[in-house]
């Protein structure tokens, strides 16, 4: 008898325990992850420069959209002064230029020195520069890479994620897609 | 000795009585019913009665009452139960003593000569010396006569009313108990009824009292007994 | 009216009410606290994350990235309201719509790194406030979007959902109080409605014990208490009519025990008239008839003397005793009584003079002669007969110097018939002597205080009678 009432009174004052336990008002909570990142369109010319060795986006303002040619053509030219300062370098040398670029059997109009075509199987792009492509460092393949397939995505030539073969007088680096995204 | 007059129904209960009765030397009459007693009184003197209260037909009650209507003899109830309120019922309707059945004669015998030494010359010995009308108020009291008068005209008393009266006038102003009554007017020993005390006060004021309920002459004294004036 | 008895069952039903009622209330109250707490959080965040999302979308189409301060600047400025600032950030530049220190936790800034949307409620100040962050990213034509280095925070304070909150705690707390309140009235209401068919159970049962046959219980109902009070109620019949029944037969026994009593009487009296009769002839008549004729007279005295008894007694069964009240000397009047019984030279009196009282003369003999008689009978002599005398009482106190009363005897010395010695002749008496005593001595009342006659043992030895009697009697007028 009594042990049943202690029983009883036991749990009853553990029931309301737990309930004053779980708190009154708001309580911090532990980070609640919802959908995937804001995302939207941006207008003008990206470029992948690079900030603390790591490949990073710019938007140039631009009047018109420039050909994928043009588009690496500034990617060589470097950073401008703002960029600079905000601490953005690159690492394709100023030399490479003008680069080819093949998207399709014809070239494209337009010249910028860049050849960029289409690999012969039709499912990647050719960047053919002037100068030796061995030598560069892989953040600047990279950034040749992400450059061109984003320019040639803008102007509906071709896929951002397809395969980019850097094509130099010393020979061609193996195809590779832009690693962003 | 004396005549007595048996009333009483059970026939052996009567023929014992009458038996022992005669045996001490009295003449016994007795008859089975109250009409039959009162005939027998008509016809022939008695000194006493003896009454049965329970009685076919004319109850006891009836035939004390008639009885006292024709004079003054004494009664003598005999009562089976020893029912209060038979007992008062009897006192008041006249009866001088009674005794409870079953009764020994020798007490019931006691009983009847204490009955007639009221009636006769034990009471006027009892009035002492002193001789000759005594006047108290309007109550003259004679003892050598054995009269009482009030305002001039007779008083009729039966007997133990008038001991009664005669022991208490004896000392007027002084208070007397029931025993004493009891034992001085009945000779009853001293464990006598006090009703019987109490049942002959009540007559006796009816009969010499203006007013019994605010007597003078008979005065109780609660607590005592009762006392003879002062007037 | 009521005791409240802990562990009674008032006390227990309350507890059990209170316990159920605040449990149930607990549980219900906290239940659709913590639910309508986690709706009203969940909506305040996402109307929070919605309209940063919705007000976000204005940033694009980007335009220049890397972004100037100036940019951070406005778009900072652009996100705050009055419920809140923001905190944009790319690579080292920040802009902060409120000068407060670092708002952000680490977790948040990770989880915003990998690429969602991710919110956290933490405290600042005391103040509860909701994070939510998220990069900014550029769309591709084609594949996933990239991320722009932009990171924008909206810092909300939830004071407002806070009240909310603390309300509904409040009304919980509130309802939780209300709803004690109901279960005590209720356990009250309810011990009332269970507790007063108990109490009329109980006041039922009492006034059964106490000799009232007659009690019954109202039936109300058709629960568990109603077939106890049904019980009860068959139980009372049962015994009323049981016990109704042993009343009849003892009262149709004594009945028949005073009408026999009476119809002795007439045979009775007229024998008893002629042993006066027989006593004298005895003497006369020859050898074994005279003996026969003393037996007869003798047997006949004892018979009669019984036959008297029988009738006080029954008259005392009927309640028809009366007093004869009369004012009496008692010394006088005892002496009387050893006189009238030749009993004054053999008795040692000690009887204070002028002791008056008022009562029944014959019956204070009756105990009397009961009394000294039967210490001359059973104990042994000197008997002592000492009167005192109280204010409101007489006590009179009858003594012998024999063994005393055997302690097994003493409860029913005043028994009818009791005979402590089986071997004892009956002409010793009728054996009703001490219960008439004491019957008269109880016939004796004053201020509703019956008199009383007591049976004990000195511690010297002796048995010891005592009589109390009221010094001013009143009739007990046949109530018994």
């Amino acid at each position: 008898m009594t042990g049943r009432r202690v029983a009883r009174s036991l749990l009853a004052g553990g029931l309301l325990l737990t309930l004053f336990s779980a708190g009154c008002g708001v309580r911090p909570s532990e980070v609640i992850t919802g959908r995937p990142a804001m995302s939207g369109p941006s207008v003008g010319v990206e470029l992948y420069l690079v900030s603390r060795g790591q490949l990073t986006l710019v938007v140039r303002p631009a009047n018109r959209v420039p050909s994928p040619e043009e588009t690496l053509g500034m990617l060589a030219a470097g950073p401008d002064e703002f960029e600079r300062v905000a601490g953005l370098t690159s690492e394709v040398p100023a030399a490479l230029a003008p680069m080819g670029l093949a998207v399709r059997a014809t070239p494209a109009a337009g010249g910028s020195g860049f050849t960029v075509m289409a690999t012969p199987d039709g499912s990647g792009l050719t960047v053919t520069t002037v100068a030796a492509v061995r030598p560069l460092s892989a953040l600047a393949a990279d950034q040749i890479i992400c450059t061109v397939a984003g320019a040639v995505a803008r102007t509906g030539q071709g896929d951002s994620f397809a395969p980019v073969t850097i094509v130099g007088p010393d020979g061609a680096r193996p195809a590779r897609s832009c690693p962003i995204g | 000795m004396s005549q007595v007059l048996l009333i009483e129904d059970h026939q052996t209960v009567r023929d014992g009585l009458q038996l022992a009765l005669t045996r001490q030397g009295h003449t016994v009459d007795a008859v089975a019913t109250g009409e039959q007693g009162l005939e027998r009184l008509r016809a022939a003197s008695s000194d006493v009665v003896v009454l049965d209260l329970m009685l076919p037909g004319m109850d006891g009650f009836e035939v004390c009452r008639r009885i006292r209507q024709l004079g003054d003899l004494p009664i003598i109830m005999l009562t089976a139960r020893n029912d209060d309120m038979d007992v008062v019922a009897g006192l008041e309707a006249g009866a001088d003593d009674y005794v409870v059945k079953p009764v020994q004669a020798r007490v019931l015998e006691a009983r009847i000569r204490a009955v007639l030494r009221r009636t006769g010359g034990e009471t006027r010995r009892a009035g002492g010396e002193r001789s000759g009308p005594e006047q108290h108020g309007a109550l003259t009291i004679d003892r050598g006569a054995l009269v009482v008068s009030k305002g001039g005209l007779p008083v009729s008393l039966a007997p133990t009313e008038l001991r009664l009266l005669l022991e208490l006038a004896q000392t007027p102003g002084q208070v007397l108990s029931r025993q004493q009554l009891l034992e001085a007017v009945w000779e009853h020993g001293y464990l006598g009824d006090s009703r019987l005390v109490d049942a002959c006060v009540q007559r006796l004021r009816a009969k010499i009292e203006d007013d019994s309920s605010a007597p003078v002459f008979i005065q109780t004294v609660r607590g005592f007994g009762y006392r003879f004036g002062p007037l | 009216m009521t005791r409240w008895r802990v562990s009674g069952l008032r006390v227990r039903l309350l507890l059990a009410f209170a316990l159920l009622g605040v449990t149930t209330t607990a549980v219900v109250a906290s239940g659709s606290y913590f639910q309508a707490r986690t709706v009203l959080l969940q909506q305040a965040q996402d109307a929070a994350v919605a309209s940063l999302t919705d007000q976000l979308t204005k940033v694009y189409p980007v335009r220049r990235l890397p972004p100037t301060q100036d940019e951070l600047d406005s778009l900072a400025q652009r996100l705050s309201d009055r419920e809140g600032y923001a905190v944009v950030l790319y690579r080292d530049m920040r802009a902060q719509g409120a000068q407060v220190p670092e708002p952000l936790t680490p977790e948040l800034r990770q989880a915003v790194a990998s690429g969602v949307i991710a919110w956290q409620r933490v405290s600042r100040d005391g103040v509860p406030v909701l994070l939510i962050g998220t990069q900014l990213e550029v769309d591709r034509s084609s594949g996933t979007p990239v991320p722009s280095g932009l990171e924008v925070y909206s810092v909300r304070s939830l004071a407002s959902e806070q009240r909310s909150i603390d309300r509904l705690a409040t009304l919980a707390w509130l309802t939780g109080g209300l709803s004690l309140v109901l279960a005590v009235l209720l356990a009250l209401l309810a011990a009332r409605g269970v507790l007063r068919p108990v109490r009329e159970l109980g006041r039922a049962a009492r006034r059964l014990g106490e000799g009232d046959l007659t009690t019954r219980l109202a039936v109300r109902g058709a629960d568990e208490l109603a077939d106890v009070a049904r019980t009860f109620n068959d139980t009372a019949g049962t015994l009323e009519r049981q016990v109704g029944e042993l009343r009849r037969m003892e009262a149709d026994a004594r009945r028949f025990v005073a009408d026999v009593s009476h119809e002795l009487r007439t045979p009775l009296a007229a024998m008893t008239a002629v042993t006066d009769v027989l006593d004298e002839e005895a003497d006369r008549l020859p050898g074994d008839a005279g003996r026969a004729a003393r037996l007869v007279s003798q047997e006949t005295q004892s018979l009669t003397q019984l036959v008297n008894d029988l009738i006080e007694v029954s008259r005392f069964d009927s309640g028809t005793a009366r007093l004869a009240l009369d004012d009496v000397d008692v010394a006088v009047a005892v002496t009387a009584t050893l006189r009238a019984r030749g009993w004054v030279e053999r008795v040692h009196a000690e009887l204070p003079p002028g002791v008056v009282a008022r009562l029944d003369p014959r019956r204070l003999d009756v105990i009397v002669a009961n009394l000294v008689g039967n210490a001359f009978r059973h104990g042994s002599e000197p008997v002592s007969v000492r009167l005192r005398a109280e204010p409101d009482w007489i006590t009179i106190e009858v003594r012998d110097h024999g063994p005393g009363l055997d302690p097994e005897v003493l409860p029913h010395v005043f028994d009818r018939f009791y005979k402590a010695d089986t071997a004892r002749t009956r002409s010793e008496g009728s054996g009703l002597g001490l219960a008439i005593a004491w019957e008269n001595a109880r016939l004796h009342r004053h201020a509703g205080q019956a008199g009383s006659l007591l049976a004990g043992n000195d511690p010297t030895g002796g048995a010891v009678f005592t009589l109390r009697l009221p010094r001013v009697a009143t009739d007990a007028g046949g109530v018994r």
